[in-house]
């Protein structure tokens, strides 16, 4: 089944045109990498597809059913997730009420959620669903091997850590399609070999599909089954890394055209 | 700590906070049991704030407009029909209001919910603006309440205001409804929905992309203040046995007075509100003296009105340069606090 599929998906401000018809589709437990060089619309394309922006023309589906214009919540309530290129953690919050913070919206949203809040408000029957919150949360800890640091502030976590933390939250959500914008940004290489591991260990057991961003091309290649290459908001290239690797448009967007007649 | 020993200790202090109350009302005169009474009051306007300025993150400046629903409610309702009638001299109150009289406590519990209703209302438009434009909404809002009171004779008398409220308001009433406040506002902050509105203070753009849907929790947390605050708007109303639109009781300023509570005590923590609220409480009657004629150094001073205030506000500036997050900055009281003190203590 495709999980994600997104019709020729156009994004402008103003006259610049952010991403340009863009046709992606994703199968269910897929690892995809989107690359490219700075500004060529990655992270608008995240951005469309979790409702931060509603793009310009174009459509979205997520397991079927049209998710075009859906605000960030209901999307992430639907199975969408992400984590922040510029890191976005509830700062003055511990590291694991930020990862229960991601589990509110089970009891939040729908029918039940007056409910939910006069139990909080009295405190009758409201311990249980809390500490099964807790524990939950623990475990994705535990999964990204970030438990140790469980009640420290957030933001007093080194950058790895702080990057795991989002990936943890993300996944606590519940969510079945992890969008990951640059993961590895600010890791050394032995995190990063352990950070993939670590991808490929949670899409594995939790059956989860990841997207993702990154510049760090050991990751992408290393990691990433399929491949797509983006520039000025244009697909230039899809495939899996081997072949985006040999790609000339691919080079040509990274290094240049005048490379590629020196090389030849 | 475990939970029952935390519960325990809370019981205890409820019933040694209640006794030491009933010496107070035993041993000290009535002029001090009035601002003791004027503390809990205090206590849950500034803890009600808190909930929406400080754990929210929602900077309202309409909490006055809120006190004022509840005030001109409560007393609508506690009035007896002849009073009424002798205070509502430019047009009569309407019917069914002039012929009603219910008692305090009912009287309270409505004034929350007619102001939990105006909350409602205000935040439902004005929730979707962001930070400062809400801010100056709230505040539009709590200057229209005022001057509907003021103009609205056949309802609130007008510029008259309304007069010989019975003076309800006794210590218990007071410190009775600030440990409801306090207890439902702590059970509401320090679970999943507090922590939710806590996230979404921290990053409202990352707490939405954990699914968690920011208009609804900013609203509720808005209609819950709003409601707090017309319970003590109903106590306030009913301690002063007046509400005067003209001046400031219920203007601008008590939304100014209330702030200064919440940002002194440490904005974000509920424990720093009733500090605040407390201080608050103390100090502008303590510092009354500063207004009545003295001997400086030989010389009469005749006394200065708003001498105090002046001071106040001196002081206020000096707390923030040397503690710009207030007493308490956003920690609360807990018992594991406490006993970590004591551990260290015996080091």
């Amino acid at each position: 089944m495709k999980i994600l599929k997104l019709e020729d998906l156009t994004m402008k401000f103003g006259g610049l045109t952010a991403v340009g018809n863009l046709n992606l589709e994703l199968e269910e437990g897929e690892l995809f990498g989107l690359i490219g060089p700075n500004g060529a619309g990655k992270t608008t394309v995240f951005n469309i597809v979790t409702g931060h922006y509603r793009p310009t023309s174009g459509r979205i589906f997520f397991k079927d059913s049209e998710i075009t214009g859906l605000i960030p919540d209901r999307v992430t309530r639907l199975g969408i997730a992400r984590t922040f290129q510029n890191i976005r953690l509830f700062q003055d919050l511990t590291v694991l009420e930020n990862v229960m913070v991601a589990q509110h919206h089970s009891i939040s949203s729908g029918g039940e959620a007056a409910k939910w809040l006069f139990k909080s408000v009295t405190r009758f029957g409201y311990s249980s669903v809390e500490s099964k919150m807790k524990e939950r949360a623990l475990d994705f800890l535990e999964v990204l091997g970030i438990s140790a640091m469980a009640n420290d502030k957030s933001a007093s976590l080194p950058y790895g850590a702080q990057r795991l933390l989002e990936i943890a939250r993300a996944m606590a959500t519940g969510a079945s399609l992890l969008l990951l914008d640059e993961p590895a940004a600010g890791m050394n290489p032995s995190e990063t070999a352990e950070l993939i591991r670590t991808i490929r260990r949670i899409r594995d057991d939790f059956n989860l599909t990841v997207l993702l961003i990154e510049h760090d091309m050991k990751l992408v290649m290393g990691l990433c089954e399929r491949i797509m290459v983006l520039d000025y908001g244009r697909t230039i290239s899809e495939g899996d890394p081997s072949h985006v690797q040999k790609d000339k448009k691919v080079i040509e967007a990274y290094l240049g055209k005048e490379w590629i007649t020196l090389g030849n | 700590m475990s939970i029952k020993n935390r519960v325990i200790l809370t019981l205890v202090a409820v019933v040694v906070i209640a006794f030491g109350l009933m010496l107070s009302q035993e041993f000290l005169n009535s002029y001090y049991s009035r601002i003791i009474t004027l503390i809990g009051i205090y206590g849950i306007m500034a803890v009600s704030l808190t909930l929406v300025n400080g754990i929210s993150g929602v900077f309202s400046l309409g909490h006055a407009g809120f006190i004022a629903v509840g005030a001109y409610t409560s007393a609508l309702l506690t009035l007896s029909p002849q009073q009424k009638e002798m205070t509502f001299l430019i047009d009569k109150l309407i019917w069914p209001l002039n012929s009603i009289q219910i008692p305090f406590f009912w009287a309270t519990i409505i004034a929350g919910l007619v102001a939990a209703l105006f909350a409602f209302a205000v935040g439902w438009p004005s929730l979707r603006l962001s930070g400062d434009y809400f801010a100056i909404a709230t505040l539009g809002f709590s200057e229209i309440i005022r001057i509907f009171a003021l103009n609205l004779n056949w309802l609130t008398n007008g510029a008259l205001g309304l007069k010989a409220l019975p003076d309800y308001t006794t210590v218990w009433w007071s410190w009775g409804w600030l440990l409801v406040t306090v207890a439902c506002i702590t059970s509401l902050s320090y679970s999943s929905f507090g922590r939710a509105l806590r996230a979404i203070r921290e990053d409202r753009v990352a707490a939405q992309a954990m699914g968690i849907n920011v208009f609804k929790h900013q609203l509720m947390a808005f209609v819950f203040g709003g409601f707090f605050a017309g319970i003590s708007g109903s106590l306030y109303a009913h301690w002063l046995s007046t509400i005067d639109p003209r001046t400031n009781t219920v203007g601008i300023l008590l939304t100014f007075n209330v702030l200064i509570m919440i940002v002194l005590g440490g904005l974000g923590s509920i424990t720093g509100a009733i500090i605040g609220g407390a201080l608050f409480a103390f100090l502008s009657e303590w510092l009354r003296f500063l207004e009545s004629p003295m001997n400086v150094f030989g010389f009469k001073i005749m006394g200065i009105s708003g001498m105090r205030m002046l001071v106040f506000s001196s002081l206020f500036v000096i707390i923030m340069i040397f503690w710009p997050r207030g007493i308490m900055g956003r920690k609360e009281f807990t018992w594991d606090g406490v006993a970590s003190l004591f551990r260290r203590g015996r080091k």
